[in-house]
């Protein structure tokens, strides 16, 4: 097996099958080392040691491992993470700290055990300390409502002998607005006396007084409306003005006491934080192993882990798993491997196409075998893109824009993508000669810099003084772009071995022939070269007749018995609406790039809209808001729908061709939310 | 005009649904069939139950087919709501409150009854709009704690409030307060419709709401005899054509026999038609006039939300009658009582 120690050049990594052999003792260690290293992407082993792909040479050193093999089950998951868990959630939430892991924290060997008792330690003494705040917090509550008492200040009666009276019971209590309604509106008929005493919480309260006798009564009645009672505390039923007295000396009393908790969990949080937060990276680390360990197969004393990663990563891996540990690693390459196990794709694109993974995973990911259509994209986008809107100023508007975006995480792709994008516009913009849609400024102002005005009309070429040869140069771009694109489709299916779509299809060399013969064709009868047009039309014919027998040819070829998969007629039939719709999309594929020219111009004729807008309000004030109005608008409408057009073009008239994207995205295994290395 | 650009869409969905329903001719080939298993046979021929019912083998089990229709009609309803947009599509969301609310019952009952939750788990019919996954609360074994599991959810504050009724009486209160949760959404989300969609659909909810009223003075006073007070603070004061006075009236009359005579003379007195057992009938007479309302609504203003509404219930009532159709073959019940029995009017 040999593996290189540097890097493919070719966009998709190229992938090696590890597995790995190691005592029970270690899997925590090895597990953890894994995860750290972010480098693989496991595979069920089970699945791996089913499909023999786990063979161990048959060494001496191995025999232990080997004969242990034959008792192999699935790994018994017995840990439980919950309480632990809800212990962790609720220390960092009373602790305020922040949720990040940190890689610090796994330098040190621990076990488990050790992080479960001290969560349950540091959980315990946080919590006796927030006992004491509920218990105040509760307290602030009960007596925030007892200030409905204030609402009684100006009879100021004793309410304690109303309270405590023999005969009488009353209730203080809240309702809606509309439940008041209700119940005022049938007072004849309820058996208490009700005195609506004022607002309170946005809600009516009310006072209700009634016999004892009536107690049982006038709770159904006033639990109908929806009344919330408010508990009076005993130690300040009297007269409401001393009470409101008392209740807010208390009041202040307790947010007293509740600064000075604030500053304990404050003095704990300083002391103890550290510790917390390793805890919770651990932990989190914790809940990563215990997923991983649904993949891995054990017997009584060993562990077996198997997994993808990039050939060129592996070495330096093993190395340092077999510094740390006692442990088996062997590679696999990828024809090696059994049982239609598919490598990941990995894709490896240089600064500056690397942004454009996200568009070529929207369509989806290629498979391994596959070409990395990312620089291809990239190019040809940003090329579209530019063209379609070209504009200095605006270009630059986009630029910072991306720059701003790509600062936030969560954008960051997107961002990236956007600078590139506003870059490629203004270097357009530059030779459109278009700065923020005025034209003529930038080849005046090159004019003045160089001194010589002339020269420089020779490479300004503004769209809508030049409408014929932009719109010939954006079709020749187009016709440029779909042969790379045939060619891409034909190493793809060759790499494939669909060898009658690759050399016969449509979008294979047949289709490449035909294609380029028409084009021909087309320019030897327009004069702009002089062909014989009769060996074309003759290699045309050739390519026709191999696309539609491209089936019973290729296996023919191959030796295959049976020619047709399905009826003979049938196939014919299908195959030669087939040649129909494939001259058809040739067609209107390449007319299809004639929207790139379309668009130049178009940008300039929405300058021209709103320049004769400004020009019709006549003010100095009309021309400066036409001109910001007219450019908000031109990047945002124009912009998104230049970048749908683009994506349109790269995806149905270039992708549809040669890209299929079925792969499988190369996941490393890795602790969520964990710092960057 | 704006309406239909809003409802074209839906409008065509919902005409094509429509003509997936139960012809008056399979009612009668229903109607005449002797055993549940020809029932079944014969809906599995029909292209809107073809699918559901495709794996039902054992007939008897008639819980299982309800499950199957009910778990159907949520997709179908579910599927519906890309039609809608906005406050409709808001609307059109809140209507799946009911499953969600049927299925609390469903629990409610179950504790009270003192059986196992763990049981009825496959009977619940989780949508997308639940504000509660109630199949996750199937291993709580207290009413109390199920309602604390509620907690976040509008239903833990409706039903809390009754916990300390006695226990025979606190079904009666938590059905009651839901359903007028349920009412009440509905009645306030309104006025972010159109003109024309909120008067119709005033006139639908308040019409439901004035029987739901009706209904539950009727019961109160029947069966729980509660006091007058609490009769009335409990009505919804949002009916279409039984106001506060009337209602005081009613929940004042303190004699069941007089209640009903009084209940006859409003819009509702068929309610209490049909013979033998009136409280049968109740329910019955309320689906059959409820959907002639909105048929009639229909007619007079197409191309309104309420086609959603009147498609629902016209699917919901055909299970409801195949459901009553397979009991009854069951128990082999004369057809001219089964009919009687029907939302659907059999001639």
């Amino acid at each position: 097996m040999l593996l290189t120690r540097g890097g493919d050049v070719m966009a998709v990594k190229k992938m090696v099958m590890m597995n790995l052999v190691a005592e029970l003792d270690e899997l925590d260690g090895l597990l953890r080392c894994l995860v750290l290293s972010e480098k693989v992407h496991i595979v069920n082993a089970m699945e791996e040691i089913d499909e023999s792909n786990f063979t161990l040479s048959m060494m001496e050193e191995n025999m232990d491992e080997i004969v242990n093999m034959c008792a192999i089950k699935p790994y018994q998951v017995e840990k439980n993470l919950r309480s632990i868990n809800e212990k962790m959630t609720s220390l960092i939430e009373l602790m305020n700290l922040p949720v990040e892991i940190r890689r610090a924290d796994f330098d040190e060997p621990y076990t488990f055990e050790s992080v479960r008792s001290k969560v349950g330690a540091l959980y315990s003494g946080m919590h006796k300390l927030y006992r004491i705040r509920d218990a105040y917090h509760k307290e602030l509550d009960q007596l925030q409502q007892m200030r409905v008492l204030s609402l009684l200040t100006k009879v100021d009666v004793d309410v304690g002998q109303l309270y405590h009276s023999q005969n009488f019971h009353m209730f203080i209590g809240t309702l809606s607005h509309e439940n008041k309604k209700k119940l005022s509106q049938n007072y004849e008929n309820v058996s208490a006396a009700v005195m609506h005493v004022g607002h309170f919480n946005d809600e009516e309260a009310i006072l209700v007084v009634t016999p004892k006798a009536l107690k049982k009564e006038t709770e159904r009645i006033l639990r109908s409306v929806q009344f919330a009672p408010i508990e009076l505390m005993g130690q300040y039923i009297e007269k409401p003005r001393s009470a409101i007295e008392k209740i807010n000396k208390r009041i202040k009393q307790i947010e007293y006491e509740l600064k000075k908790t604030e500053k304990e969990s404050a003095s704990y949080r300083e002391t103890h934080g550290d510790e917390a937060q390793r805890c919770y990276s651990r932990l989190k680390m914790e809940e990563t192993i215990t997923i991983l360990k649904t993949s891995i197969a054990t017997t009584q004393r060993f562990f077996y882990f198997s997994g993808w990663l990039a050939s060129d990563e592996a070495l330096s891996l093993k190395e340092q798993l077999e510094k740390d540990y006692n442990v088996i690693v062997q590679f696999k390459e990828v024809n090696e491997v059994r049982g239609g196990m598919k490598p990941p794709t990995q894709l490896k694109n240089n600064r500056l196409l690397a942004p454009f993974e996200s568009l070529v995973q929207m369509y989806g990911t290629p498979s391994y075998e596959e070409l990395d259509p990312t620089a291809f994209l990239g190019i040809s986008y940003m090329l579209l893109f530019g063209a379609m809107f070209g504009d200095l100023g605006q270009g630059i508007i986009l630029t910072f824009a991306g720059l701003l975006l790509s600062k936030k995480d969560l954008y960051k792709a997107y961002g990236q993508l956007l600078v590139r994008l506003g870059m490629s516009s203004s270097i357009f913009g530059f030779f459109y000669d278009s700065f923020f849609g005025y034209e003529h400024v930038i080849s005046s102002f090159v004019g003045v810099l160089l001194g010589a005005e002339e020269t420089n009309e020779l490479f300004f070429i503004r769209p809508i003084e030049n409408i014929n040869t932009i719109l010939t140069v954006s079709i020749i771009l187009g016709i440029i772009l779909l042969l790379i694109s045939l060619a891409y489709s034909i190493i793809n299916k060759v790499k494939a071995k669909d060898y009658q779509e690759g050399l016969f299809g449509r979008n294979g060399v047949s289709g490449l022939v035909l294609y380029m013969s028409l084009l021909a064709i087309v320019a030897s009868k327009s004069g702009v070269i002089t062909l014989g047009t009769f060996p074309l039309v003759v290699l045309s014919s050739l390519c026709v007749g191999l696309i539609i027998v491209r089936e019973p040819l290729a296996n023919f070829l191959a030796g295959n018995k049976t020619l047709y998969h399905e009826g003979a007629s049938a196939y014919y039939v299908e195959s030669s609406f087939d040649i129909l719709e494939t001259f058809l999309s040739m067609l209107s594929n390449s007319v299809s790039f004639i929207r790139v020219g379309a668009f130049a111009l178009n940008h300039v004729g929405l300058f021209i809209a709103f320049h004769t807008m400004a020009e019709i309000i006549g003010s100095v004030a009309g021309d400066i808001s036409m001109f910001i109005i007219g450019n908000i608008l031109v990047i945002f409408l124009e912009g998104l729908i230049v970048f749908i057009q683009g994506l349109r073009l790269v995806y149905y008239e270039m992708f549809s061709k040669y890209y299929i994207g079925d792969g499988k995205e190369f996941e490393a295994i890795c602790v969520e939310a964990i710092e960057k290395a | 005009m704006a309406n239909i650009k809003r409802f074209a869409a839906v409008h065509t969905k919902i005409k094509a649904l429509e003509g997936l329903l139960l012809k008056e001719s399979a009612y009668k080939d229903l109607l005449s069939f002797q055993e549940p298993a020809e029932i079944v046979g014969y809906l599995k021929e029909m292209p809107a139950y073809e699918e559901v019912l495709r794996e039902i083998e054992n007939y008897s089990e008639l819980t299982v087919i309800e499950r199957q229709l009910k778990k159907d009609i949520i997709e179908k309803y579910e599927r519906l709501s890309h039609y809608f947009t906005d406050s409709y599509k808001k609307y059109y969301k809140t209507l799946f409150m009911r499953f969600e609310i049927e299925d609390i019952k469903l629990f409610l009952r179950t504790y009270l009854r003192q059986e196992d939750v763990a049981f009825i788990k496959e009977h619940i019919g989780q949508t997308k709009y639940h504000q509660v996954d109630l199949k996750t609360l199937t291993q709580i074994a207290s009413l109390e704690e199920f309602i604390e599991a509620l907690r976040g959810s509008s239903y833990h504050q409706l039903l809390k409030y009754y916990l300390e009724e006695a226990p025979e009486n606190m079904m009666f209160y938590m059905e009651m307060s839901l359903d007028h949760y349920y009412f009440k959404t509905l009645y306030k989300q309104l006025s972010e419709f159109s003109n024309e969609d909120r008067i119709l659909m005033e006139e639908v909810i308040g019409t439901n709401v004035d029987i739901q009223n009706l209904q539950w003075i009727y019961r109160g006073l029947k069966y729980y005899n509660l006091s007058s007070e609490e009769l009335l603070n409990y009505t919804l004061d949002l009916g279409f054509s039984i106001k506060y006075h009337t209602l005081k009236e009613l929940c004042y009359t303190r004699e069941i026999g007089l209640l009903v005579d009084r209940i006859k003379k409003t819009k509702y007195g068929f309610l209490f038609t049909g013979s033998g057992h009136s409280e049968l009938f109740f329910e019955l007479n309320m689906e059959r006039y409820l959907l002639q309302l909105m048929e009639a609504l229909q007619r007079k203003s197409p191309m309104t939300f309420l086609d959603a509404i009147v498609y629902m219930h016209r699917k919901e009532y055909e299970i409801r009658d195949i459901f009553t159709l397979l009991e009854a073959k069951r128990y082999h019940a004369p057809i001219e009582d089964v009919k009687t029995f029907l939302v659907h009017v059999v001639d």
